[in-house]
């Protein structure tokens, strides 16, 4: 059994608007082992980046606010820590990679100085120490002629190698844990699997645990050991890999593995939409977020907002049906649409 | 780099040329003359103006008067020796075409301006002499704009939506809004009038031995440098202030700061740089504009720059002072826009010159 790293319990992030309260996270609670890989799958604008980011409470403020929660990383309380203390974390202990790595490089600064910076800063190496330090990560995320390269500016890069000067960057100061929010989904699908890889065979070189958020399930199953899936702000379901690939509870985890292609499927059937758009975070959420889209929705769905329960060993869904009833419907529906 | 560079002055050739016409032209079609201006004496013949004018050449078509000015040759109609031309024999009738072709020396293209006909002195000599006050007071205007507006716009942009930010937004919507010689006559009346504390105008005050007094210079550089760096304050407060909420919003910024980075280095090393970019455009042009816009101001406080030499001319209608004034000022202008360019590409990393 290892060492539970990063525990995260009622975590709430509300955005204070014009147009009135966002209410972007509400009330996650999970927790990350230390070594282990997490995904975070969800839709756009399902509370995965505000999530994280309020972690390190990297949250623009205002219009942003952690309204409630505690987030205990190796022991420490976040929440309560200075924000100079916390500084001490981001980018050390806990580091970040982002989805776009042609906008997250600063375009005037070259590569080296945005890799030396926080080897100065947290490590105390002076510049030749960080300079050397700075040519190892390069050559350690693949980039060929790192030695050269450390004088280049951001735009001479392509969109797979800046992302691996942002990795590189992440893993400057050894971090206990990686944040990687999205960082494949604005690359080639080709470049997608090599940085995949080489973030996997890092993580097992290096030891540390990693947070990985996507809205790709299919990236999900290869890498992670453990899948939250978040919807409106809540998290919907959390389950080992297997367990959720092979038997979702949550009529919503249902409906985007149903709506994947599968290659080792011998029947090819249609691919099921999910139908109608996320909720408007904007309302107060009173009854189970997903109940306007949910095929299986029931009169108590409206009235309450299920809790996240377990269902089995290592399993919590949030859902008031049972999955047995659920996958008779199921069954007999898609038998119906058959004949 | 030096390519580019000698590209853009090979560029700057047609682009003067196409300012000279266009502004002989215009002085010219401008109602009154420089014969005009300066022969008020009622006893004076309209004949005598007549011979006056043509002595000077101004009797001419515009065209045969610019290429005077461009090219210092003239032509006449029949054999006749221009009366401004300085050796007879500088001179060639072509009898068979019916006119007469005089070098009278000087023209823009031989690099010589001229000589202005209120002093008889040399155009660019006369500019020249008026520099240092003109130099003086743009380079304070300069420093004074800069050493305002950045660290304004930088407070602005910090404490966006503030009562501080609303009080600088206010204050530099109103210095860009109101006119500067109104604001330089409130000034000279206030200061100056009713309070007595500065001196009406003028660069120094004017004494037996003349001798040399730097606080007596800033006693008279403080309001003219005041009311000319105005608008300039203003307007480069509201561009960094919306320069710096750009950045600040970008990407890298959130990466910097999950790197952890103080606000000490986040500013300087990360916003600083990106909301600096586009200073470098307005540098050049700031920096003619400081001299051009003198114009009023110089006149206003009696300031003996370049711009109340020009002023006085244009009221003369002393065209070849006039003309050296509009050319030194164009050439200024692109110099100035050459080196914003420069700038540019030496502080961005992703422009390169070609």
């Amino acid at each position: 059994m290892s060492k539970t790293l990063l525990n995260v319990r009622d975590l709430e992030t509300k955005f204070f608007t014009q147009d009135g309260v966002v209410h972007a996270v509400n009330g996650i609670s999970y927790h990350v082992d230390e070594g282990e890989t997490v995904a975070i799958v969800g839709e756009s604008g399902s509370g995965k980046s505000v999530g994280v980011m309020s972690l390190i409470r990297l949250i623009a403020s205002p219009p942003g606010k952690i309204v409630n929660g505690s987030v205990v990383f190796d022991g420490q309380e976040l929440m309560d820590l200075a924000e100079e203390d916390l500084r001490h974390i981001r980018g050390n202990r806990i580091a970040m990679i982002f989805q776009d790595p042609m906008t997250s490089l600063n375009p005037v600064l070259t590569i080296g100085r945005q890799i030396t910076e926080s080897l100065e800063l947290h490590m105390s190496m002076n510049r030749n120490q960080s300079r050397e330090r700075a040519i190892e990560l390069l050559d350690l995320v693949g980039i060929p002629a790192a030695a050269s390269r450390l004088d280049d500016y951001p735009h001479q890069f392509s969109g797979g190698m800046r992302q691996r000067v942002m990795i590189a960057m992440g893993l400057s100061c050894n971090p206990q844990l990686l944040i990687a929010d999205e960082p494949t989904t604005a690359l080639d699908v080709t470049i997608q699997a090599q940085i995949i890889d080489l973030v996997d065979r890092l993580r097992k070189e290096l030891g540390m645990a990693i947070i990985w958020i996507t809205h790709d399930l299919g990236v999900v199953a290869g890498m992670a050991e453990r899948v939250i899936v978040m919807y409106a702000g809540f998290i919907i379901e959390a389950a080992t890999v297997n367990d959720l690939y092979a038997q979702p509870h949550h009529p919503y985890t249902l409906g985007l593995l149903r709506s994947i292609p599968r290659l080792d499927e011998a029947h090819k059937e249609r691919l099921v939409p999910i139908d109608g758009l996320p909720p408007d975070l904007l309302d107060e959420p009173s009854h189970c977020p997903f109940a306007p889209r949910c095929e299986f929705v029931i009169e108590k769905c409206w009235q309450e907002n299920p809790p996240l329960e377990t269902v089995a060993d290592d399993h919590l869904s949030a859902c008031w049906r049972d999955i047995s009833e659920i996958r008779l419907e199921l069954d007999a529906g898609l038998a119906g649409g058959a004949a | 780099m030096t390519r580019y560079i000698i590209r853009r002055f090979l560029q700057a050739i047609p682009t003067l040329l196409g300012i000279s016409l266009l502004g002989f032209t215009l002085i010219k079609v401008a109602p009154g003359d420089y014969v005009l201006m300066t022969t008020f004496d009622p006893s004076i013949t309209a004949e005598a103006r007549d011979e006056f004018r043509r002595q000077l050449g101004h009797d001419q078509p515009i065209p045969i008067q610019y290429v005077e000015w461009l090219t210092g040759v003239s032509l006449r109609g029949g054999d006749v020796v221009d009366a401004m031309v300085p050796m007879s024999n500088s001179c060639h009738y072509f009898g068979s075409l019916g006119f007469t072709l005089c070098d009278r020396g000087g023209g823009l293209l031989r690099w010589d301006l001229g000589y202005s006909l209120a002093t008889k002195e040399p155009v660019w000599d006369m500019l020249r002499s008026r520099m240092p006050a003109s130099f003086e007071l743009g380079a304070v205007v300069l420093v004074l704009v800069f050493l305002f507006g950045v660290p304004l716009g930088f407070l602005s942009a910090l404490f966006r939506g503030s009562a501080k930010d609303q009080g600088i937004r206010l204050l530099s919507v109103a210095g860009q809004a109101v006119p500067s010689f109104w604001m330089g006559l409130i000034c000279i009346f206030v200061f100056s009038v009713l309070l007595g504390w500065l001196p009406v105008g003028g660069r120094m005050t004017i004494s037996l031995d003349m001798k040399f007094s730097l606080v007596d210079r800033i006693r008279h550089l403080i309001l003219p440098s005041f009311v000319l760096s105005l608008a300039g304050v203003a307007f480069l407060t509201k561009l960094v202030r919306t320069q710096v909420l750009e950045v600040i919003e970008q990407d890298y910024l959130r990466t910097a700061r999950a790197k952890g980075l103080g606000s000490l280095a986040l500013w300087t090393r990360h916003v600083l740089r990106n909301a600096m970019l586009p200073l470098a455009t307005v540098l050049g042009p700031a920096i003619v504009g400081v001299i051009n816009g003198a114009l009023v101001i110089e006149t206003i406080f009696a300031w003996p720059g370049m711009g109340r030499l020009t002023w006085f001319s244009a009221l003369q209608r002393d065209y070849p002072m006039i003309m050296g004034a509009v050319m030194f000022y164009s050439a200024l202008t692109i110099l100035g826009y050459l080196i914003s360019d420069i700038l540019y590409a030496v502080i961005d990393p992703r422009i390169r010159l070609q």
